[in-house]
């Protein structure tokens, strides 16, 4: 992929809502994040869709981002509980009142940019994303047990996949 | 388009799995609080942090410090028009290797500040 040097470029915020709270990214380019995170929300959990807002309302204030990325979360395929598909219109509707657009991909588009990387299984497009983005490399969990719970850190590189995508669609990266 | 932030220090520092604390460490002589302030630009870094973090990343001073950068060359591109608008009319060898460098360097300047 081409590397985009620190100038000026469209920012672009990744999340990815998961059990724990939500993964995220925010990059300046293809392969050039900037600045990411989990969001974990440990403490009341009976209000967490609340809590992953406010954190979220706190990353939009920082960072100031011109796109965010969401991942489908309504019909089929896509098997987003209830209270994920709620969160992710409350990130809609937020997100709308600053201005800010809003991409949903579906798990076809992200293969599809992945398909020249050969990764198709969440797995195989984490393990892509740490090959590709050195600042990732060292934060791809160990492979999944079975009957363990995935990783937090997976939902870093759902959303980083989602960046990925974005910038596959839009036709500024090229898989080396 | 959205400019870009006023520095890159934290991202990275991150991008190494570095703390604060580590890297305060690595550069010698500071605390992980001044490096989280210089990563906010709540205190703008000193030359000898400046090169220290161009070593230790192998990043030029524009991917680190971009804020800083971007004025220093608006500040250079100011002075080297001045002097070569002062130039303009001379043709003695000097003066002609002088507007080389001068039309380089604005040419450059420019360029970075996407004039």
């Amino acid at each position: 992929m081409k590397h985009a040097a620190h100038v000026a470029h469209d920012r672009v915020l990744a999340v990815y809502p998961n059990v724990p709270g939500f993964g995220w990214t925010l990059f300046e380019g293809p392969l050039s994040p900037v600045e990411w995170g989990v969001v974990e929300i440990k403490k009341n959990r009976a209000e967490l869709n609340s809590e992953c807002l406010d954190r979220f309302r706190v990353i939009i204030d920082k960072f100031d981002p011109c796109v965010l990325l969401l991942e489908q979360f309504v019909g089929a395929p896509s098997r987003r509980s209830h209270r994920i598909q709620s969160l992710c219109r409350s990130l809609i509707q937020f997100v709308d009142t600053r201005g800010i657009d809003v991409r949903v991909y579906t798990r076809a588009d992200i293969e599809s940019a992945f398909a020249p990387a050969g990764a198709k299984t969440r797995r195989q497009i984490a393990i892509a994303i740490a090959k590709h983005i050195e600042a990732f490399g060292h934060l791809l969990p160990p492979a999944r047990k079975i009957w363990l719970a995935e990783s937090p850190r997976m939902g870093l590189f759902n959303a980083a996949a989602l960046a990925i995508t974005y910038y596959w669609q839009t036709d500024v990266a090229e898989w080396p | 388009m959205a400019p870009p932030f006023p520095t890159y220090l934290r991202t990275h520092r991150r991008k190494w799995a570095l703390s604060q604390g580590e890297l305060a460490e690595l550069l010698g002589g500071i605390t992980a609080d001044a490096i989280s302030k210089y990563e906010t630009l709540a205190r703008p870094p000193s030359s000898e942090l400046l090169i220290a973090c161009e070593f230790v990343f192998e990043q030029p001073a524009l991917a680190l410090f971009p804020a800083m950068s971007l004025a220093i060359a608006r500040e250079i591109l100011g002075n080297a028009r001045a002097i070569r608008g002062r130039l303009a009319d001379r043709s003695d060898a000097q003066s002609v290797r002088k507007r080389l460098l001068l039309d380089n360097l604005i040419i450059r300047s420019e360029q970075i500040l996407d004039l």
